[in-house]
């Protein structure tokens, strides 16, 4: 051992200096001597025929030949891999599953784990304050929507592009390759995305004892226009079911907008017309498809298929497990239908109404990413490798322990350990979306067995929104874009839930976005997005 | 008790007869608009404490269709069944609550009084000084971060008990200065005086005499200081991080934190939103919840009331 260790460290340093002098002392201050050991492991690469560039071997990078994981993971020193989700609520059995990993991980890579779910509420302030205390960690969830670009302009979230080659190849072979291309920023990966669908579509849900009951032809549907028949008739013969339920965030146009542009900014920035070729961004609230819109969903309220209060709810899921609404807009992958009626104990069909699109905003919409504070980020990559790649360790994370948490009825499909349910449940953080690769979960009972399947398909038959990968970075119009946000939230759920006439407030809205600077915002996109699409072709 | 209040001073001034009216008095309709306007008033802060337990205590469908009431339109007690399932978490929650509120507030009164007394004292040198050491804390902070750290990199506060008592509520500078002009006010130099030519030390004067003679102060502050502990959950948000350290309030405050949160993203994210809306407890749990975290808070003043009553004219200088 003691042998082993000093020539570890001749290793090592010569390691290190040659890839000083390799590097041209670049400095990197992303994990020391991991990433100097990579460099001068890819400087080596001329010479030595690397075919295994996957073995984690820090201390021994010089020659890379093939050593199996056991004798390899004694190499490596203890570390303990930290982990931080957001999620629901921190689980009772949180720790009896950390140590469960841990043992897995031991022989593996020779690693302890404590994953430590941060309820929502308190998740942006505690992570705020974990990185500016520059607390030790590894890993975290990072999203579009939760702040991903400010992370990396910030610096808390280092550059995984060389990590994944080196250190996770397989995971590398088994995510979606358009997954890992679209959440890469400026040509980077700062996270590597959850192997899951990528795309979203926009559709109704329906309920299902109705559409049953009037035998409603759904393949029929096939625009939203198409369902004022449908509405008119629950009006008549279905009182106090309300056709088309709202609340102050959704909206019929999700599907109208997603048909008739690119890419709409809305309030908040620029838009893009369908099947533009030059890229020249525009005000989307002043065309006249987004003046359509308006007046679509504001003739439907006027003709009573809006519930009254849609402009002020907040909370829809209320009123769908009340059996107050008849049909709403979500959005929609495979399988959602079911998901919806575990949820609200009420049965719903799903009638898609746009095309599978691929956006920024779906594949950076879940990613794992490791932070500037981390003390190994090389080990944290083995240990993402072994966790889109091992069946065992991703359902044991996502679901708990077997036998305790839940059971197996069949080869693929769980259901809840004997005598537990979902809420006396240790274990049941209920958010798979976090983990891994998602098609290797297990299914619960109630799921489709074709899940997975019906996901590939979904996500071979996306198409790409044109602006995949291009992720608009506000820092210099901040105020700006402050202001259009208060604005947005001034007109939005009045006009979207059809409460306002569009042709007296949407002039309105137009002139105070127009005060509020969204030409600047604009200019702004337009220019990043000009320097984007020449970096990219 | 009206009227024992009302006879208290014209017996001072030595009037003998309660039934002649005083020439002062507020005429009979004034004090009857008063009285009433005092009445509708605490009708208006009471109502929406009923409305909260009528929510708890009727039926989620009910109240998704038919909206709130003062009675119930469907009873149900399932809201606090829900509860139960997490009985020894609340139960914890409490035991946190009050341990922090009961320990926080005494050695914030003390503290508080201990500060307050020096710089009322007139021949303190350092009075000026330390007046504006502590007046400067009530117009510059630190801001969170750098609190922060010093809490966690020095004091290593975080997941200790400690954490939820000190960090901003241990001691109020407004409340010092508050404490200061009372024992300014009220306690006659010439008392202290007096006590140190019988031989009283430092000590002796301030427990003996000064303590006794502020219990209106002490009550006062002591209201304070145990609504401050007790509707805190800024410290757990932020300090805590193993669940079984976390105060009542913060339980409660995490569900209304979270809603807020997912329902601000539901919007502009696919995988998060409705699905984990949906998992949070509904509309009459929260209800409950709220109703559960009130508890002997409101018991609270009524404790502290007698003070308030019985002590502000107590004087002991003789004129």
């Amino acid at each position: 051992m003691k042998g082993f260790k000093r020539s570890g460290l001749t290793a090592l340093t010569t390691a290190f200096t040659l890839s000083l002098v390799l590097s041209g002392c670049g400095s990197n201050n992303d994990g020391g001597n991991a990433n100097s050991a990579s460099n001068a492991d890819k400087k080596n690469e001329t010479t030595t025929n690397n075919a295994n560039a996957g073995t984690a071997d820090t201390g021994n990078a010089k020659n890379g030949t093939a050593n199996d994981s056991g004798a390899e993971s004694s190499k490596l020193e203890p570390y303990t891999i930290k982990w931080f989700v957001p999620g629901a609520a921190a689980q009772k059995d949180q720790s009896l599953v950390n140590e469960e990993v841990s043992k897995y991980l031991k022989d593996k890579i020779n690693a302890s784990f404590e994953l430590e779910v941060i309820d929502w509420g308190s998740w942006d302030d505690k992570m705020n304050l974990k990185f500016a205390s520059s607390e030790p960690f590894d890993l975290l969830y990072t999203a579009a929507w939760n702040g991903f670009t400010t992370k990396i302009t910030q610096g808390n979230i280092i550059d995984l592009t060389d990590l994944i080659d080196k250190y996770a190849p397989d995971a590398k072979a088994v995510i979606e390759p358009a997954l890992l291309e679209g959440s890469k920023v400026n040509g980077k990966n700062y996270g590597m995305p959850i192997n899951k669908e990528m795309a979203s579509q926009n559709g109704i849900m329906l309920r299902k004892d109705l559409v049953d009951k009037y035998s409603i032809d759904i393949a029929s549907i096939k625009k939203l226009e198409d369902l004022e028949p449908i509405y008119d008739m629950i009006l008549e013969k279905e009182p106090g079911v309300t056709p088309f339920y709202l609340n102050k965030d959704i909206s019929l146009l999700n599907v109208w907008n997603t048909n008739h542009f690119d890419t709409y900014g809305g309030s908040t920035g620029g838009t893009l017309p369908l099947g533009s070729t030059d890229f020249k961004l525009i005000d989307g609230l002043e065309t006249p498809e987004a003046k359509a819109g308006y007046e679509l969903i504001n003739k439907w309220y006027k003709k009573g298929y809006v519930n009254k209060d849609a402009a002020t709810l907040q909370d829809l899921s209320g009123g769908l497990k009340a059996g107050k609404a008849f049909s709403y807009p979500e959005q929609l992958k495979p399988g959602k239908d079911a998901e919806v009626s575990t949820q609200t104990g009420q049965q719903w069909v799903q009638v898609e109404l746009t095309q599978p699109l691929i956006t920024t905003g779906d594949t950076q919409g879940s990613m794992t990413s490791i932070s500037r504070t981390s003390k190994d980020p090389s080990r944290a990559m083995m240990f993402l490798n072994l966790l889109y790649t091992d069946k065992y360790l991703v359902n044991l994370i996502a679901f708990g322990i077997e036998g305790k948490h839940f059971k197996k009825v069949g080869d693929n499909v769980i259901d809840f350990a004997d005598g537990i349910t979902a809420q006396t449940s240790g274990y049941n953080l209920n958010q798979a979306w976090l983990f891994g690769n998602q098609f290797n979960d297990y299914l619960w009972k109630n799921e489709d067995p074709q899940k997975w399947e019906k996901f590939k398909v979904f996500n071979q038959s996306a198409k790409k929104d044109p602006l995949l990968g291009f992720v608009f970075d506000p820092t210099n119009v901040k105020t700006e874009v402050a202001a259009l946000t208060n604005v947005g939230k001034e007109f939005n759920s009045g006009l979207q839930s059809g409460t306002l006439d569009p042709n007296v407030y949407l002039p309105k809205y137009i002139d105070k976005v127009k005060a509020a600077g969204i030409d600047k915002v604009i200019a702004e996109q337009q220019k990043q997005l000009d320097a984007w699409r020449a970096a990219n072709q | 008790m009206n009227t024992a209040t009302a006879n208290a001073p014209s017996r001072a001034e030595g009037f003998s007869k309660p039934a002649v009216k005083r020439i002062n008095a507020i005429s009979p309709s004034t004090n009857l608009i008063v009285t009433l306007f005092f009445i509708v008033y605490s009708c208006v802060c009471l109502l929406p404490v009923l409305l909260v337990i009528a929510a708890s205590l009727s039926d989620e469908n009910a109240i998704t269709l038919h909206g709130y009431s003062l009675i119930p339109k469907v009873w149900s007690t399932s809201a606090y069944h829900y509860l139960m399932f997490d009985l020894h978490k609340i139960l914890a929650g409490y035991g946190i609550s009050i341990a922090s509120t009961v320990i926080g507030s005494l050695s914030g009164m003390m503290i508080t009084a201990l500060y307050a007394y020096p710089l009322s004292r007139m021949d303190f040198d350092f009075r000026g000084f330390f007046s504006f050491f502590i007046f400067f804390t009530m117009v510059f902070g630190g801001g969170l971060v750098p609190t922060y750290l010093i809490y966690t990199n020095y004091f290593h506060l975080k997941d200790t008990l400690l954490a939820l008592i000190i960090p901003g509520l241990l001691m109020n500078a407004f409340l010092v200065l508050t404490t200061r002009t009372f024992f300014q006010q009220t306690i006659h130099p010439s008392i202290l005086e007096s006590a140190q030519i019988d031989g009283a030390g430092e000590f002796r004067i301030f427990f003996g005499i000064v303590l006794p003679l502020s219990l209106p102060v002490m009550a006062t502050i002591g209201l304070f200081y145990t609504l401050a502990y007790w509707n805190d959950w800024f410290n757990s948000l932020v300090y805590i991080n193993n669940d079984n350290m976390v105060n009542l309030q913060y339980m409660m405050y995490r569900v209304m934190r979270n809603l807020q949160f997912l329902q601000s993203h539901a919007q502009s994210n696919t995988t998060v939103g409705a699905e984990e809306i949906a998992k949070m407890p509904n509309e009459t749990v929260r209800m409950a919840m709220c109703i559960v975290g009130m508890g002997p808070i409101v018991l609270a003043y009524p404790f502290f009331q007698r003070y308030f009553v019985a002590g502000l004219t107590v004087g002991a200088v003789k004129g």
